[in-house]
């Protein structure tokens, strides 16, 4: 049984910032201060990945994480009005759900502890031959087509939040109001049965102040 | 490393982004001023176009070999399957011209058309890698999809819920790639294959959990099928019906391929006396549960869009009996299956898209609203007849032959029939889903219309599609040897990954109960020339 005496004591540190971290992100009550500690988790990957040898995903989460995604993070929370509302996580089934957290994570990590090939895996830790250049050969040459299929994933992230967050009100957004008044026509000449809806639609705008 | 011919290689999903991206650029540089049915047919128009140049692409492609470490890999049986997704997707579009959820048609149809390319990906990939981001690359841009209307708090409602579930069955998935990753030292079939076996590592087990677990998200398969049928409610009705088709096809697909093709070690079995611990026996009691909670739960729905989920997750039941036969009649039978069940369901939910447009009420439409629909339209009630009794899997619609070639193929594998309490209970649960189906005909032919009927307003577009997807039913369940001789070619090459086949007998059991389809499938899936193969690979396991 591998002990805790084996495990190098840098790992134990970063491992206990990291979870602590997380889990003052999810459980704090102020917004601001979830995305802070939301900041903390991440450098504790990013150590974890430094530990482990792995530099330039270490140095990726550093930049890519850190760097810009937690300050849009926090920019998100203070820009939205409702940055000084605190939220109260703690809901009535939360023994319910630490109960449920415990199970799904005996179940994880009592598999992980008892197989017996993890204890054949050798005691210091394989540096993996992961230098810059290499990974960006792989990326270029062998692995080209996931690295694409990657860059449509972005693509359609990025259109569908767009889409998401637009403001669906076209008298707003069109300069001149000749569009709208195009459509209604168009589909009242094209479906009589569109007229009950778009006439409600239209009553329900103009309402709108 | 050719670039050139990779491109050549992946011409049909370049084909298909192109097209999104043309689609977008021409809706938002263009035709911003322009009404919106216009935008539509021309949104709409592009996408025909490039489906069209990429199902022939599709069709002069010449079979590759597999393309570094089965990143990519084309086949007949992978044309064909993209080919049905492609088809899907242009129904999909079609569905949504004049429909008014949403006034982003561009971004709609660039959706669309990006998570056809992920299912095409998914298709076409032997690789852990490739595969889960395809699988992201599917879902994605569904879960945005999902809340295209904004106008309806149960669409957002929706899509916030297939996302979080959906990152979560992600987040599992990924665990377990990890962890077989981890366990194997590689990411293809071949490696997996050859170094994961069952054993006294119970790591593995909880590899093969957490991989399930994922797929089973995916496939909306009971009990992880709670996002489904508030997805297909919330959803537009198009979107619902592309994710009820398309995503099932791909995810069905690479669920099989990676448990059948990767993980054959560690199988174990199902066998009511005997069962051994494995992959195999838990996708078993996933079955059991899909099919008896989808099917009961269907009986208490109102909703016609929910109804057709839980029914969704029934037929995911019957989808994985294929994949517990773990043989290559499973694996074509579940294509058969799932490619039948796509169009059907496609149809089902397109005359729904009528219907809905019909009643505009605020909540969707409701079992009640396609009462005395025969009178209101003839040729539309006579689609819904096909599409709901193929569900049903009355003979001689294509839903009955898929039923029938699943039923088969999971009695005859496994040792001395040991599956046969898992048909005995799909075909009583297929009993049950009559009743419901029927409630639907019931309401169309039996039950009058409230006031004077009035016709209902069909395009012409849409009711072409609705038309050629009965006749489709119909042919491919008076035909169904042509589709199901389509998926044999494939089976040396699924053989050849390492897929455990088991001899079968399942020629003689066809012959007696069909004596009609029984010559040609014989002779072109040359199931009987191969069997003294089978026994070798079996010994050989042993």
């Amino acid at each position: 049984m591998r002990m805790l005496s084996d495990i190098p004591i840098a790992f134990l540190m970063i491992a206990a910032v990291t979870l602590v971290s997380a889990v003052c992100a999810m459980s704090l009550r102020n917004l601001v201060h979830c995305g802070l500690c939301l900041v903390l988790t991440f450098v504790g990957l990013a150590a974890t990945y430094l530990h482990l040898s792995a530099e330039f995903v270490g140095f990726a989460q550093v930049l890519v994480y850190v760097g810009a995604v937690a300050i849009l993070i926090v920019f998100t929370i203070l820009l939205t009005r409702n940055a000084e509302v605190t939220l109260s996580p703690v809901s009535q089934s939360s023994l319910v759900g630490l109960g449920i957290a415990i199970a799904v994570c005996g179940s994880l990590v009592l598999p992980l502890v008892t197989s017996p090939s993890l204890r054949r895996l050798p005691a210091q830790s394989l540096a993996p031959d992961a230098q810059v250049q290499r990974i960006g050969e792989k990326l270029m040459a062998q692995y080209v087509i996931p690295l694409e299929a990657l860059a449509l994933v972005l693509t359609a992230a990025m259109i569908g939040a767009v889409v998401i967050a637009m403001r669906d009100d076209p008298e707003r957004n069109d300069p001149s109001p000749s569009p709208q008044n195009q459509k209604d026509t168009g589909s009242v000449s094209n479906s009589p049965a569109g007229t009950a809806l778009n006439s409600s639609s239209s009553t329900s705008s103009s309402q709108r102040p | 490393m050719n670039y050139m011919e990779l491109l050549g290689a992946l011409a049909p999903e370049a084909i298909v982004v192109l097209t999104a991206l043309v689609a977008l650029a021409v809706d938002l540089l263009v035709l911003r001023q322009a009404p919106q049915n216009a935008r539509q047919v021309v949104a709409v128009s592009i996408t025909a176009v490039g489906i069209l140049a990429a199902i022939i692409a599709l069709s002069v492609a010449a079979p590759s070999p597999p393309w570094m470490d089965g990143l990519l890999i084309n086949h007949s049986t992978t044309a064909f399957l993209k080919q049905t997704l492609l088809v899907l997707a242009l129904v999909a579009g079609i569905l949504s011209i004049q429909s008014r959820f949403t006034q982003h048609t561009g971004e709609y149809v660039t959706l669309l058309l990006l998570s056809t390319v992920g299912m095409m990906l998914l298709v076409s990939s032997d690789n852990l890698l490739l595969m889960f981001v395809a699988l992201e690359l599917t879902s994605l841009p569904l879960y945005v999809l999902t809340a295209f209307n904004k106008e309806s708090p149960s669409s957002s409602e929706a899509s916030l819920k297939y996302f979080l579930i959906g990152s979560l069955s992600a987040a599992c998935l990924l665990f377990g790639i990890s962890l077989l990753y981890g366990l194997s030292g590689g990411i293809t079939w071949t490696q997996l294959a050859t170094t994961l076996r069952a054993g006294s590592e119970p790591i593995v087990y909880l590899a093969l959990i957490l991989t399930l677990i994922g797929f089973a998200f995916k496939v909306a398969a009971a009990p992880f099928h709670l996002w489904a049928p508030d997805v297909y409610q919330g959803a537009p009705t198009p979107v619902a019906a592309f994710i009820a088709s398309g995503s099932k096809i791909a995810s069905f697909y690479m669920f099989a391929r990676i448990f059948m093709a990767a993980l054959p070690g560690t199988a174990g079995s199902a066998a009511w006396s005997g069962a051994t611990p494995g992959w195999v026996p838990l996708v078993a009691a996933l079955a059991v549960v899909s099919m008896i909670l989808g099917n009961v739960a269907a009986i208490a729905q109102r909703s016609v869009k929910r109804l057709l989920a839980y029914s969704a997750i029934g037929h995911a039941g019957y989808a994985l009996l294929a994949i517990l036969s773990n043989t290559e009649q499973g694996m074509g039978s579940l294509l058969y299956y799932v490619v039948t069940y796509a169009v059907t369901a496609m149809g089902a939910f397109a005359v729904v898209n009528v219907i809905e447009r019909d009643v505009q009420a605020p909540n969707g439409e409701s079992l009640t609203d396609f009462a005395g629909l025969s009178r209101r339209s003839p040729l539309l009630s006579l689609c819904l007849l096909v599409f709901v009794l193929s569900l049903a899997g009355i003979p001689p619609l294509a839903g009955f032959f898929g039923k029938f070639y699943i039923f088969i193929a999971t009695a005859q594998s496994g040792t001395s029939q040991g599956l046969i309490w898992l048909v005995m209970l799909a075909i009583g649960t297929s009993a049950i889903s009559l009743y419901y189906y029927l409630q639907i005909l019931k309401q169309v032919y039996v039950v009058e219309s409230v006031g004077q009927p009035t016709p209902v307003q069909l395009r012409p577009a849409e009711s072409a599609c609705i038309v050629a997807m009965a006749c489709t039913v119909l042919i491919l369940g008076c035909a169904p040897n042509w589709l199901i001789n389509r998926f044999s070619p494939n089976s040396t090459e699924v053989r050849r990954a390492g897929v455990i086949t088991k001899p079968s007998t399942t020629l003689e059991l066809a012959a007696e109960i069909h004596p009609r389809i029984t010559a040609p499938l014989g002779t072109a899936t040359g199931l009987v020339q191969k069997r003294p193969q089978f026994e070798t690979t079996t010994a050989n396991a042993q």
